[in-house]
């Protein structure tokens, strides 16, 4: 198999996984919103791996002299990426969980009285 | 003066009752309105009933959101509910319901700061009746004064005190921000970058009544860090913040 047909693969494996995320979003077990960027990041490894040539070249120019450590470069990147975007998420989330926490208790609390005091 | 006396509790059972019996004397012999509000924080044992045997109001959270969370919970209340201020006192029976009448008769004055702070370290009692904490966390309140001395330009005897009054300004503003995790060092720096007065005054305190700290010795590392990396955020990104 020639190194070309070999970054095929990879670019099929990065479909299935497009795939897999896109029947994720379709059951609603994952947000379009949330998966985008993944898709995004994938799209650019799929991108690499159909046009390795580009890849050669954009990886000397970035003074790579081994092709894979480019790959890994730049993967390692837009995973740094994907988890600051989770991270940053995650935070939103944790807040949002605290004020409505605090709000149901809030309000669980003078319905309890509410009642108390009818009673 | 209308004052809530809010308590957060996670798993307090042992102490709680004792600490509520004490309040309500306190209550009794107090110039000032006082209602007490047990902040559950998702407890596993019995902290909610008995908080209500107790004749406090409980405010039961469904889920474990921590101290900041308990506390932050509890001063809403006591915000949207007009009282004049709140003072925080933990749940495990540390800080004596006994001094509360010398941190409410500072907050009366006309010259009240918007946070009180009551300190173990300012009375200048090394007695064994007046519970310290060990050296281990001695060393770290030291080093956190010295971080809010530097970062805040504020002097604290006692940063890591969980007994403290809020003022409705204090109020106001912990209303809309307050921190989650080992929030009374950060909290302070909060109140200094968006002016807020405060002052400290000697209290006792005590070895808790009862239950386990949720803090272990493996977390001393991570909260030093912690928080001085958060007083330092919270102070930068509270400067521009109104006071009112």
């Amino acid at each position: 198999m020639t190194e070309l047909n070999q970054y095929w693969i990879f670019a099929l494996v990065c479909l299935v996984v497009v795939g897999v995320l896109l029947r994720l979003v379709l059951r609603e077990r994952l947000m379009l919103q949330g998966s985008l960027s993944y898709m995004g990041f994938l799209a650019v490894l799929g991108l690499m791996a159909v046009f390795p040539s580009l890849s050669q070249r954009l990886a000397h120019a970035m003074g790579f002299t081994l092709l894979s450590n480019f790959f890994f470069a730049v993967a390692i990147c837009l995973l740094s990426l994907l988890h600051l975007r989770a991270l940053v998420t995650l935070s939103k989330v944790h807040q949002r969980t605290v004020t409505l926490t605090q709000e149901l208790a809030i309000v669980k609390e003078q319905l309890e009285r509410e009642s108390d005091r009818v009673a | 003066m209308r004052v809530l006396v809010v308590i957060p509790a996670f798993n307090e059972e042992e102490a709680l009752g004792r600490l509520l019996l004490e309040l309500r004397h306190a209550c009794e012999s107090s110039e000032d309105e006082l209602s007490l509000l047990v902040v559950d924080d998702g407890s596993r044992d019995a902290t909610r009933r008995i908080a209500k045997e107790g004749g406090a109001r409980v405010l039961r959270l469904c889920a474990n959101l921590g101290i900041g969370g308990a506390v932050q919970s509890g001063l809403h209340v006591a915000y949207r509910e007009g009282f004049a201020c709140a003072v925080q006192l933990d749940g495990d029976g540390q800080h004596p319901p006994g001094e509360l009448a010398s941190l409410l008769a500072t907050m009366r004055a006309e010259d009240a700061p918007d946070l009180l702070i009551g300190s173990r370290f300012l009375s200048g009692d090394t007695s064994e009746e007046n519970f310290r904490s060990t050296l281990v966390r001695r060393v770290g309140i030291g080093w956190l004064r010295l971080v809010l001395r530097v970062v805040a330009r504020t002097r604290v005897t006692d940063p890591t005190s969980g007994f403290r009054v809020y003022g409705r300004r204090a109020l106001a503003l912990f209303d809309e921000t307050y921190p989650y995790d080992f929030p009374e060092p950060e909290a302070i720096a909060v109140a200094a970058a968006v002016g807020l007065t405060h002052r400290e005054v000697p209290v006792r305190m005590r070895e808790r009544l009862g239950g386990t700290s949720s803090i272990g010795p493996f977390d001393a590392v991570y909260y030093m860090v912690k928080v001085t990396v958060a007083v330092v955020l919270a102070y930068v990104r509270n400067l521009e913040r109104s006071p009112s």
